[in-house]
């Protein structure tokens, strides 16, 4: 039972993410570029984010960079959706301050319900 | 010997040397009237002669004639002498090197040698009077003997030798021979005359033999006579012939002249002539020996030249195929024209067949490059003409695919530099002549090289026009290797790029490709499986799982594409972590279960009996490994087929095994089953689909990992795949691997043991 934030350039993907993650009962808002993301995590104050990296109008990196100058943005849980495979892009996101990455072809949308269980009971915990 | 005989052969002698002396005189001005030194030569021949006939018949004076014709005789003797000495200084002063006896040696000598003459048989000054001896006389000189014939005689004949050493040392090789001869001659009358005119009669203390000194003076003519006419051929061999058959031919004609009867003079003419006929003969057969042997020795030097010509070709040859690059190649050319031919140097000129211009490309470097470049004001290479504007010397050879010769360098670079500047350039170097060859290759003029000498046209010889061509042939050979090289390069280049540009494009497609097919994963699994959207009905679900299967292919597929991509980039890069094999297989076959029952395939594992300890492995690669090859395991084998796993520890390595009852890969294919793209037929027949990369990852990474593959394969009965995984493998955590580099080991082996397949 959590705001969740999915920000993504794919409308189709925003809108079978948001099912998935309504049906289990959270409450949902999407973005569709970098600068609507930031304005909505501004305005709706999510408990998690689900963070594409490769978008127009601020890519996921500067998404990320932004939150981490902001002190109560620091904090909320990020989790980059992506579909690159290369370690090195993906590194560079967990070190700008994501807290773990899911691979958009590799995972079912169960596994990324559980991953965000997951996440959210970490972050409960702290 | 009777004393008659012996003055017989004297008589006959000294007529002989008579004839000779005057034959000999005449024989050489004959040859040549117009040279001032046969002239003297028959001047001082016929004094000669003279001189010995009157020294001679005064013998005869003591007993038949008045004393006051043996005084006469000997003023006649000195007479003759005077002559002679001045004939003989003026031969001295012009032979053998054609100077002008000028004016004031002329006159004077021949002015005080007239008056001497004259004084010596008119007055009583230089001979006065003669002594009666028992064996003949004495001469008694008169007061000017010492005074005024003993120096100029002494002065005459040291002049001459003067001459004659002079002439000598600015002669050359022939005239130098010639001159040996004249003194030979001259050494052997000196000293016989020396000998018996002055040593002997101390010894014996009579002037009996005197006279042999003067008739030495024979050689001393004979000589000379030699060394004017035969100047071409001085052979010892045909020397001593001839010597032979006159000495020969001397003493039968004596011989002929003291005869007591008319018979025995006839027969021994004829001995004579057929004698002196002989030795002709044998003279000429043995100059035409020498004379073929010197042909020979001609031959054989232009065979040396030949060969010489050969090994310098063969040293440039070696130089230029050294190199592939035509800057290098042709450098090395124009660079052997001094060095090879010993000329002055020169230049290359290629046809730029785009640009309608003949264009300088290499110029022989060093000192010639040093003391022209003031006149270049442009690297040389930047020097070109138009191709069939005013006909140079270069456009000529090109046009007439010929050797070209131009004593004007101007003419040659007609076109390319001013022509003030080119006569600058000429003179500077001083070439007098320029040889323009052209480069053929293939039936066309590509170029011309060409060379600058320092000696003029017509002293070039054969030989050396067959060596400029010769070059050129080869810089034509090398220059088009060259140029094809190059286009190998550029589309060895080209290749490159286009490989570059697809791997980019690879992996650009996979990645865009990837968004959709996420988005489809992601719908299919949830209307399959989600509380909100209800159950479907079993066809719905049934169709759902076939669009879920093709699109994880496609995933698949993608992934194969862009790892093949990464590989040949040598991007592959492991993820080293402690990874349990057995689990790994656990997962792969629970993931597979499905499609192997629908194909009504047993999938086993046989667990291992003992813990298989973790290894240093990238863990999803060896996933993805086992994967491939479990899945082709199922592909191919038919239905009710089984596929087993084992893993088992050997050693030091870790062994799984796949091992299935399917179609087996054929022995032909062997080889390129792991090469991309590769499937065997008896494959594509079972399952038309199949992108055939599989096989190839599978390699990359296991050769990546240090470790190797071995195969075993019946054709109908099943096949073995056995992965060895090594714990001394070097790998460890963190390390990135370069996946073009091969395991030390090699990857594949096949066994050829028969299996139980099953």
């Amino acid at each position: 039972m959590a705001k969740i934030l999915i920000v993504d350039d794919s409308p189709a993907l925003l809108e079978l993410y948001e099912f998935t993650l309504s049906s289990e009962g959270h409450k949902v808002e999407t973005a569709k570029d970098g600068v609507e993301g930031m304005e909505k995590v501004k305005k709706f104050k999510p408990d998690l984010v689900l963070l594409d990296i490769l978008m127009p109008n601020k890519d996921g990196f500067e998404v990320l960079k932004e939150m981490q100058g902001d002190e109560k943005m620091k904090e909320i849980p990020v989790l980059l959706l992506t579909n690159v495979d290369e370690q090195s892009k993906v590194d560079r996101g967990l070190k700008l301050g994501a807290t773990d990455y899911i691979v958009k072809f590799q995972q079912t949308p169960n596994q990324v319900v559980e991953e965000i269980k997951q996440v959210l009971q970490k972050t409960d915990k702290e | 010997m009777e004393l008659a005989q012996i003055k017989g052969w004297e008589a006959g002698l000294v007529v002989l040397i008579f004839v000779v002396s005057i034959f000999l005189g005449i024989l050489v001005f004959l040859k040549n009237r117009k040279d001032k030194s046969n002239i003297y030569f028959l001047g001082f021949s016929l004094s000669c002669a003279f001189l010995i006939l009157f020294a001679y018949l005064s013998e005869f004076f003591p007993r038949t004639i008045p004393q006051l014709s043996l005084v006469l005789g000997g003023k006649l003797v000195f007479s003759f002498a005077t002559l002679l000495l001045i004939f003989f200084f003026y031969f001295s002063y012009v032979f053998p090197v054609n100077k002008r006896l000028p004016y004031y040696f002329f006159w004077p000598f021949l002015i005080s040698g007239l008056i001497l003459v004259v004084l010596c048989l008119f007055t009583p000054f230089i001979v006065k009077d003669i002594k009666l001896q028992p064996w003949g006389f004495n001469l008694v000189y008169g007061s000017l003997y010492n005074v005024i014939f003993l120096p100029l005689s002494i002065l005459l004949t040291i002049a001459s030798l003067i001459n004659l050493i002079l002439n000598y040392r600015v002669s050359d090789k022939l005239q130098k021979t010639q001159l040996k001869f004249i003194f030979l001659g001259l050494g052997v009358f000196l000293c016989s005359g020396v000998f018996f005119g002055a040593i002997l009669p101390l010894i014996t203390e009579s002037q009996e033999f005197y006279r042999v000194g003067n008739y030495s003076a024979i050689f001393f003519i004979g000589f000379t006579a030699y060394a004017i006419t035969k100047h071409k051929l001085f052979n010892i061999r045909v020397i001593i012939t001839e010597i032979a058959v006159a000495i020969l031919s001397a003493v039968l004609f004596i011989e002929v002249f003291i005869s007591r009867s008319i018979a025995e003079g006839v027969i021994k003419a004829v001995v004579l002539i057929v004698a002196t006929y002989g030795g002709y003969l044998l003279i000429r057969s043995v100059i035409k020996e020498i004379e073929q042997r010197k042909e020979m020795e001609r031959l054989a030097k232009r065979l040396e030249v030949a060969n010489s010509n050969l090994l310098a070709l063969q040293r440039i040859n070696n130089k230029i195929v050294s190199t592939l690059d035509i800057k290098k190649v042709t450098q090395e050319i124009v660079d052997s024209i001094p060095r090879e031919l010993k000329y002055v140097g020169g230049f290359l000129v290629l046809v730029d067949e785009r640009h309608h211009r003949i264009k300088a490309h290499a110029i022989s470097g060093g000192k010639i490059l040093k003391r022209i470049s003031r006149f270049l004001k442009k690297p040389f290479t930047d020097y070109s003409a138009p191709l069939g504007g005013e006909e140079s010397a270069i456009q000529k050879a090109i046009r007439k695919v010929e050797l070209e010769f131009s004593a004007d360098l101007s003419e040659v670079v007609k076109g390319a530099i001013s022509t003030k500047k080119a006569k600058a350039v000429q003179k500077i170097l001083r070439i007098k002549t320029f040889a323009v060859s052209p480069i053929v290759s293939r039936g066309k003029v590509i170029g011309a090289i060409i060379f600058a000498l320092r000696k003029e046209k017509e002293k070039i010889k054969d030989e050396e026009r067959k060596m400029m061509s010769s070059i050129a042939d080869q810089a034509a050979i090398a220059i088009e290797n060259a140029q094809l090289y190059e286009q190998v390069e550029k589309i060895n280049e080209r290749l490159k790029e286009l490989d570059k540009l697809k791997n980019e494009f690879l992996s650009i497609a996979s990645h865009q490709v990837r968004t959709p097919l996420s988005i489809i994963k992601g719908y299919i699994h949830t209307l399959s499986d989600n509380k909100k959207i209800g159950k479907l009905t079993k066809q719905q679900e049934r169709f759902m799982r076939n669009i879920q299967e093709a699109n994880d292919q496609l995933i698949n597929i993608m992934n194969d594409f862009l790892n093949l991509s990464r590989i040949e980039q040598g991007r592959m890069k492991l993820d080293i972590t402690k990874g349990d094999i057995d689990s790994i297989v656990k997962e792969v076959v629970e993931r597979l279960k499905i499609e192997a029952e629908r194909k009504k395939i047993k999938l086993l594992y046989a667990e291992p009996k003992k813990k298989i300890d973790k290894i240093n492995i990238d863990e999803s690669k060896i996933t993805e490994v086992i994967t491939n090859l479990v899945d082709n395991a199922i592909k191919y084998t038919p239905e009710k087929g089984t596929v087993k796993l084992s893993v088992k520890k050997i050693g030091k390595n870790i062994r799984i095994r796949i091992k299935d009852t399917g179609i087996g890969i054929p022995k032909e294919f062997r080889d390129r089953l792991f090469q991309k793209f590769a499937r065997a037929s008896n494959a594509i027949q079972v399952q038309p689909s199949g992108n055939g990369i599989g096989l190839f990852l599978v390699q990359q990474i296991i050769n990546a990992h240090q470790g190797y593959i071995e195969l075993s394969s019946e054709v109908g009965k099943g096949t073995i795949f056995n992965l060895y995984l090594s714990y001394e493998s070097g790998l460890k955590k963190g390390k990135e691997i370069d996946a073009t580099k091969l395991s030390k080991k090699g990857i594949i082996r096949y066994r050829e043991h028969k299996y139980n397949y099953s």
